[in-house]
């Protein structure tokens, strides 16, 4: 338990489980069982500063009073998506961010209702308005696009290249090449996932180059180059030196990961893209990519146990 | 603190310097770029395909038989077979095109598995389907031109609508699939081929193997080869 709140009074409780097991979602699918008479949005209040992204939550409601007592588990994989058979949205924000706006009470059970609009519903939808009107030629949406678009994207430019200023030079050459390419945008598609391909094709293109010119490389790269960790009253100094090891511990497993396994990890954990995502945009299957994140994490999991 | 908080934390400062949005701003107005849209592109392609292939059968086959589409109407064993396997040749063709120039729901193109299938199959499928029993039997006045016994005549004509349709595809989708890769490239260039192998196969009237092999068959392997080893570079962005 990491400090979830149980929802809800006894005799229905509702607890939940954070798991770190990102495959075990599909497992035992017969196990899930939809429960609720309607669609209800379920949340989570959490005690920690920020969600965890990417991770399962197992949320479980104790039913008693019934002639058995029946455990049904939702699964929310990342962005609140529930899996198996229940329908329900689910908007993780933190604490204070939303507040419940109704208790909803069915049948047996009193969940909290919140908004329904997901977090990134709420980015995508401009954005892929934003991208149809640039490609049509609009030019004086680009600022807003930039912006829109741009955090997401040097993120993943720093995480693809192993030094700052190759990823400002890819972030600059994806930009580009989105302007080059506005006129192919497929109207409703996600923007941030093709600029994500866009982004890391020209990654691999300026990965080609420098290969063919090993002469010109220049020093290692320094794996421990993040130290942009915001200054948190909450945490002190040797809390935030670990922090600082461990991030530097999988920065430099990340960086000695073939490219592919490294790519596949950083898109599913990172960006939160889905496995379904995340083969679209590296041109593959779903069973390869979950290969490659599969090995990317035994690296890591070697990595952090070897630091230990 | 854990892992994931610090990454967590890391990312929450994680935007661009200021100053790369006025790079790529000056960088961005410097440079042109195209408004049409792929959709439109695809069509001329498609348009530009059929233009070759009628270009071939009305002006080529003049040229050479004095007649149009020679391998259509001159020596055919069995009217059933001939439509059999024409409906199948040109079922062929636009299944491959169909896959090969389709972008998905997500604009990143369509399962990889498809392009295989596409890259994989068109070559045996239609192998299978002139080699296997041939469509045609001897006619004397058409064989009074010399057909080469190793299809050099078709596989010229093949060679040059396969290149056209080829070239017609990469600049419809130029820029346009930004996880392009070698099955990508390889499914376009089997649908290239697949548009060279329909058109010599209207074409021409021979029913020797060796001819159909070479000068029917053998170029959609090459345009196979040459769409994985060329078109990746052109379909990204």
């Amino acid at each position: 338990m990491i400090g979830w709140n149980a929802i809800g009074d006894a005799p229905d409780a509702w607890t939940c489980e954070h798991r770190q097991t990102p495959f075990d979602a599909q497992c035992g699918v017969g196990f899930w069982r939809h429960y609720v008479a309607r669609s209800v949005t379920l949340g989570v209040r959490t005690d920690t500063p920020t969600p965890y992204e990417g991770d399962n939550y197992v949320i479980e409601k104790h039913v008693t009073g019934a002639p058995r007592r029946r455990i049904v588990r939702y699964v929310l994989n990342r962005g609140g998506k529930v899996t198996g058979s229940a329908p329900a949205a689910t908007c993780f924000e933190r604490p204070g961010e939303f507040e419940p706006s109704a208790l909803v009470r069915n049948t047996s059970a009193q969940a909290y209702a919140l908004p329904t609009e997901r977090h990134s519903e709420a980015t995508v939808d401009p954005l892929r308005d934003l991208m149809r009107r640039y490609a049509e030629g609009d030019d004086e949406v680009f600022k807003q696009l930039y912006e829109l678009l741009s955090p997401h994207l040097y993120r993943l430019c720093k995480r693809l290249t192993r030094q700052p200023s190759e990823a400002d030079d890819v972030f600059q050459e994806t930009f580009l090449r989105l302007h080059r390419a506005r006129a192919t945008y497929l109207p409703g598609a996600n923007v941030l996932h093709w600029a994500f391909a866009i982004a890391r094709s020209a990654h691999l293109d300026r990965l080609r180059y420098w290969r063919r010119r090993p002469e010109a490389l220049g020093a290692a790269a320094d794996t421990a180059e993040d130290e942009r960790l915001c200054a948190d009253q909450q945490y002190g100094p040797e809390a935030q030196a670990q922090a600082r090891d461990l991030l530097a511990i999988v920065t430099t497993a990340l960086n000695k990961m073939s490219e592919k396994n490294r790519h596949a990890y950083i898109l599913l954990r990172e960006e939160g893209l889905s496995v379904d995502e995340a083969a679209a945009l590296l041109g593959t299957t779903s069973t390869v990519v979950k290969q490659r994140a599969h090995r990317a994490y035994e690296q890591l999991r070697t990595a952090l146990r070897a630091a230990k | 603190m854990t892992f994931r908080e610090a990454s967590t934390r890391s990312r929450a400062s994680d935007g661009p310097p200021a100053a790369l949005y006025d790079r790529i701003r000056a960088s961005i107005e410097a440079t042109p770029a195209s408004t049409i849209g792929t959709r439109t592109r695809v069509v001329l392609a498609l348009a530009a395909a059929l233009l070759a292939v009628a270009s071939v059968l009305l002006i080529a086959s003049d040229v050479v038989y004095q007649r149009h589409a020679v391998g259509l109407e001159v020596g055919t064993q069995s009217i059933p077979h001939l439509l059999f396997v024409l409906f199948a040749v040109v079922g062929l063709t636009l299944i491959s095109t169909l896959v090969a120039l389709t972008r998905g729901r997500s604009g990143l193109g369509p399962d990889v598995t498809w392009l295989a299938l596409v890259a994989g199959l068109v070559t045996p499928i239609y192998a299978l389907l002139v080699l296997e029993n041939p469509v045609h039997a001897h006619d004397s006045a058409v064989l009074a031109v010399d057909i080469s016994p190793w299809g050099l005549r078709c596989a010229i004509i093949a060679t040059i609508v396969g290149t056209f349709v080829l070239a017609s595809f990469a600049i419809a989708l130029s820029r346009a699939i930004p996880a392009a890769h070698g099955l990508r490239g390889a499914a376009v260039g089997a649908a290239a081929g697949a548009w060279a192998g329909l058109t010599v196969f209207m074409f021409c009237p021979s029913s020797d193997i060796q001819h159909l092999l070479v000068g029917h068959v053998l170029p959609i392997v090459a345009f196979t080869l040459l769409g994985s080893v060329v078109l990746p570079r052109v379909l990204r962005a």
